[in-house]
Formats: C-alpha cells, sequence, structure tokens
C-alpha cells in the first residue's frame, strides 16, 4: 500500500486538492495585424503528413516562431518542450510544477497561441520533455510540442489528409480545466452516469443486456406512459435510441442524459426478430418528477 | 476536507507541493510508436462508397477524448479514441478478441468489417492489435468514464475529410477520392525504447483501479424505483407509485410519508429526489415511512429501466 501511495504522489496527483486558478480561455481571433478581431470567415491551416502518419503543424506562440509541433486530437492537453517554455519565457503557475522522474514538468498559459490564421487566447499546456516527443522528434526533425483539445475544442474544424490541411471557423465551446477536471473525478465520489431521473418513459429492463442483438431487453412497459404510448412491448430489444447504441445501461444513460425534454426521439427495436422503428416522446417532460 | 474519505488523497494532500502533473502523459496518445516494427500493412483499407457524407456521432470523454463507436467484425460496440497522434488504427487485445481477431496475439490485422454508430460501414479495414499503456492507465482508473478498446488513427482517418465541432454531438465525415499512403513503421528498437518506464506506470495505475475499485463504477447505473414523491405540508409523501414498478409490489402507498432513505432523513423534497433518483439499479435500500401515524420499514430495489 506504501508503494502504490507514493507511485500516487509520483503521479502528481499532488495537485488535486488545489483549487483551479486556471483562467477560462477566450477566443479572440486576430486580423492580419495580430490585433483582435472577431472573425466571420474560416482560416486555413496547414499540415504536414509524417511518413508514420503523424500531422506536423507550425505554430507561432506569443508571436514568436513558427515552431514545429504534433497536432494531435488524442490529447486532452497542449504541451512544450521545456526548451520551448523557455524560449518563449511561458511561466510555469506557482504550486503547479516541479521536477519529476521524466524531469521538470509544469503547467502554463499560453497567451497566444497561433496556427494558421487563427488564435486562441490565454490556453493552458504543459511544460514537459515527453519521451515521445523526444522520440519523434529524432526521427522526424524537430519537434517541440504537441497542439490538442484546449485549442481545436474553439473551432468547427475540418481536417483534410488530401490537401494537408485544416479549416478553423471560431465556435463558442468553452472547455474546462482538464487537470482539475480529472483530479477532482478521480478523487471524489462523482457518478460517472449522468442521472436520468428527472423523466422516466416508463420502461422497465432485464439486468441482462442481450448480445444477439446487441441491446436492452423490456421487461416491463408500464401502462400509460410514454413508452406504452409509442408501441413499446414486453420482449423488445431496444437496439438504439437517438440514433445511438443501447447496447448496455450506462449507454443508454448517456443518451438519455442528452434528450431534450418533450423531444421525440426515435427507438429502434428488434421484435421477433424484426427490426422497427418507433417514435417515443417523454410525457413528463423536464419536470422534477 | 473533501477528500478525506480516500486515505491515498490524504497522503497527497501532506505533498501537494512536492510536484505535479505527470497524469497528462497517460492522456498523451501519440506515445504509441512503441512496438511499430512490425511490417506495415500493404495497403490501406478499403472503404465505404465514394464521395458520401457520414454523420458519425462521439462523445467527449471526461478526459477529453472524443470516442467513437463501432463494431469490429463480430464485436459488441466498442470505444474509440479518435486520435490524429495515434499512426494506425490501434485495437486492444482484449477487443481484438471480442472481434473475433484471437488468433492475432499482436500484431497487424485485417478486420472485415467496421460499422460506425451512425451508420458508416468500411471494410477490410487494417488495424494493429495491442494495448498501448495510456489505454491500460486510463481503463485500470475508469478516468475516461468509459472502457476505451482502442484508437482509430491515420490509416482510417486520413481516408476522409472530417468535420468536427464540439458545440455538436455529431460528427461529419466525408469519403476522400484517394488513398492514403502506408505509414512507415519506425524500427523495433526505436519503438519499444520509447515508451519503456511509462508502460510500467500504466501497468502500475491499472493497478490501482482495482484497488480503488474505479472500473466498476462503469457498470452502475441508476434504477428505477416508481415511487413519485411530492410535498404534503411540512413533509415528503408518496404521490403515486407507478404500477408495474418495483414500488408497486412493496407495502407503499400514496399519502405515506417519507421520514428516511437508508436511515438519513432528507432534508427536502429536492433531495429526496435526488437520493432516491440516485440509487443504482439493482442496489436494495430501506425507506422508512409514516402512515397514520405508524413508523413502517419497507425495502426497495429500484430496477432496471429509463
Amino acid at each position: 500500500m506504501t508503494y502504490l501511495t507514493s507511485l500516487l504522489i509520483s503521479l502528481g496527483w499532488a495537485g488535486a486538492c488545489q483549487t483551479s486558478d486556471a483562467p477560462i480561455t477566450a477566443l479572440i481571433p486576430t486580423d492580419a495585424n495580430g490585433t483582435s478581431a472577431p472573425v466571420i470567415a474560416p482560416t486555413t491551416g496547414k499540415l504536414e503528413i509524417l511518413k508514420t502518419g503523424h500531422l506536423r503543424i507550425q505554430v507561432m506562440i506569443n508571436g514568436k516562431g513558427p515552431f514545429p509541433l504534433v497536432f494531435d486530437t488524442g490529447a486532452p492537453i497542449n504541451l512544450v518542450t521545456n526548451k520551448l517554455g523557455k524560449e518563449c519565457d511561458l511561466k510555469k503557475k506557482p504550486g503547479r510544477s516541479g521536477v519529476t522522474f521524466l524531469g521538470p514538468i509544469g503547467e502554463t498559459n499560453i497567451e497566444n497561441l497561433t496556427w494558421g490564421g487563427a488564435t486562441v487566447h490565454n490556453v493552458p499546456a504543459m511544460v514537459m520533455d515527453h519521451p515521445t516527443v523526444k522520440l519523434m522528434a529524432t526521427h522526424f526533425g524537430p519537434i517541440e510540442g504537441i497542439v490538442g483539445f484546449p485549442f481545436f475544442a474553439k473551432f468547427r474544424m475540418t481536417l483534410n489528409y488530401q490537401k494537408a490541411q485544416v479549416t478553423l471557423e471560431a465556435n463558442d465551446y468553452v472547455p474546462e480545466d482538464l487537470l482539475q477536471g480529472t483530479i477532482n473525478r478521480f478523487f471524489s465520489q462523482e457518478k460517472s452516469i449522468p442521472n436520468p431521473m428527472k423523466r422516466s418513459f416508463g420502461v422497465l429492463l432485464d439486468a441482462k443486456p442481450s448480445t444477439e442483438p446487441c441491446g436492452l431487453v423490456v421487461k416491463e412497459v408500464l401502462p400509460g406512459s410514454a413508452a406504452a404510448a409509442a408501441g413499446l412491448l414486453r420482449d423488445d430489444v431496444v437496439v438504439s435510441l437517438a440514433g445511438r447504441w443501447t447496447d448496455q445501461h450506462p449507454e443508454l444513460y448517456r443518451i438519455l442524459a442528452d434528450i431534450k425534454p418533450k423531444e421525440a426521439v426515435t427507438l429502434e427495436i428488434v421484435r421477433k426478430n424484426q427490426p422497427m422503428k418507433l417514435t417515443i416522446k417523454d410525457l413528463l417532460g423536464s419536470s422534477d418528477d | 476536507m473533501a477528500f478525506t474519505r480516500n486515505p491515498l488523497a490524504v497522503a497527497s494532500i501532506t505533498n501537494q507541493k512536492a510536484d505535479a502533473m505527470i497524469s497528462p502523459i497517460f492522456l498523451l496518445f501519440p506515445g504509441i510508436l512503441a512496438g511499430f516494427g512490425a511490417e506495415p500493412p500493404a495497403k490501406t483499407p478499403g472503404a465505404a462508397k465514394k464521395e458520401i457524407a457520414f454523420e458519425v456521432p462521439y462523445r467527449l470523454s471526461k478526459t477529453k477524448h472524443l470516442i467513437v463507436r463501432a463494431k469490429i467484425d463480430k464485436s459488441p460496440p466498442l470505444n474509440f479514441v479518435l486520435d490524429t497522434g495515434a499512426p494506425a488504427f490501434f485495437l486492444s487485445k482484449e477487443a481484438a478478441k471480442l472481434a473475433g481477431l484471437d488468433d492475432k496475439d499482436s500484431g497487424w490485422a485485417v478486420a472485415d468489417k467496421m460499422e460506425f454508430e451512425g451508420g458508416l460501414k468500411l471494410e477490410k479495414v487494417k488495424l494493429r492489435v495491442e494495448t498501448p499503456f495510456q489505454l491500460k492507465g486510463l481503463n485500470g482508473l475508469a478516468l475516461a468514464g468509459v472502457e476505451l478498446h482502442g484508437m482509430i488513427g491515420y490509416n482510417v482517418l486520413a481516408q476522409f475529410e472530417m468535420e468536427i465541432d464540439l458545440t455538436k454531438d455529431k460528427m461529419r465525415w466525408t469519403k476522400l477520392d484517394w488513398t492514403p499512403p502506408d505509414p512507415l513503421g519506425l524500427g523495433s528498437k526505436v519503438g519499444s525504447g520509447g515508451a519503456g518506464s511509462l508502460e510500467l506506470v500504466g501497468s502500475a495505475m491499472a493497478g490501482l483501479g482495482s484497488i480503488t475499485g474505479s472500473k466498476s463504477k462503469l457498470s452502475q447505473v441508476p434504477g428505477i424505483s416508481g415511487v413519485v414523491l411530492g410535498q404534503s405540508e411540512q413533509s415528503i409523501s408518496v404521490v403515486e407509485v407507478l404500477k408495474g414498478s418495483a414500488a408497486e409490489s412493496l407495502d407503499l402507498k400514496k399519502g405515506d410519508l417519507l421520514l428516511q432513505i437508508d436511515g438519513e432523513a432528507p432534508k427536502d423534497l429536492a433531495q429526496a429526489r435526488t437520493r432516491l433518483g440516485g440509487i443504482n439499479a439493482g442496489k436494495s435500500v430501506v425507506l422508512k415511512i409514516s402512515r397514520k401515524g405508524r413508523e413502517i420499514e419497507v425495502p426497495l430495489t429500484p430496477q432496471y429501466g429509463f
């Protein structure tokens, strides 16, 4: 247990109890002069497809650069090397930096991160020498970090490998601070599944999902319920709701959480081996029943 | 202190200045160069009809990964990270077994069919059977909120123009009229050396998860009790018992006053509803009610449903 505890600390969960001081990032696209101006038209950025299929892009950090970074939709954070951090004078946040077995590591905010014609202001980033980034750099020439979610989430993004180009158009999405979110989540007792019980469609299901077809089995349709009105019957297998697969109970609950009150949605079922589509609309609405 | 229930967290508090934030390394996926030394496939996957746009539903995981769902051969729906940082389509070993690709212990394989949620279908999809350490770590601690089965990378993604907008719940993928060049494998020496220490940490995180029980959380959902609560003067009362529900078969009647749920008195109606609605399906609780001045204890087991 001691071993595990120390491992946990070395993993950096130590920051768990601090409140987030990360500001909400705000997008203020820039015009050619670098001054703030609302951008209506989409702007483009270039992609360089490395031989491994990775995408290298050139970004400006606080007006300096361009610097070569990897563009990674699988990266929930931005990351820059310590070298780049120094070069761009990125200040690590006090209390959220230190030295680990991978070398110095810290959290910073980049005031202006620019790719092509698009800039995101005050965007969070990790400063560290990630072994994979190092490895890639030794094979493909300079790579100074990773551009990930906190940047691209701010745009309606169209990614085209064939044209080696990305199109970016500002949206109004506000990402939360990932690190704080993850840490709070790990230590809290927060439920993984949103509770959709603010409404009820009136369906009771078997605890065990069906595998063939993949779905949830109706055990009971409550009389007078939305499900009864939709024509759902006992033993029907619910395979999708609102266009998403209902193969497991948690999946169903996630879908329910996204359905708007009184919204009519399609319920795909299999009844006696026959696929069918029903329309279901919750009758109770969003009241706190 | 909100975290005192967790002994590990207490230990952390005293060390909060020690250092921070290696956790992100598990959230980054470009690390999967590892093991890429085997021969890359000779051809990129075949695909759906050309120049057709598909809506591909996705979900943002708690770890801020874009998750798309797909069935591979005979597998049930699996969860994949949409990952331009992955040089190929990676399928965990466990998932490969579900797909029926289990004769492949590790290495390249070809799935006959891949069906995405939303309807997009691909044929003859090349993929790499491997469980990168990031997946072990994330799944072990259930950090993403769903079990992850792999990453969809370059060799699939490059076939499409992908429109991604976090303000919408579906992506739009348009088949491109080209065959992306195959990714080049790095030498095996390079690949295996790159992430060795991280590999260990990933496994350790997976081990930690089994102790804290994080993973089991993924399968729990709130159940349907069939009890509708309302306010009656100063008390919380049962205003309806849904027919056919768990509650109906119990000694629970309209007009009963709710005193306690599992020994705790809810402070108001909202809290009572939240408590009752938050009980996991299959889990039993005891309701203490008052009927005509008499206190009765009623066991209740909310059921699966919606």
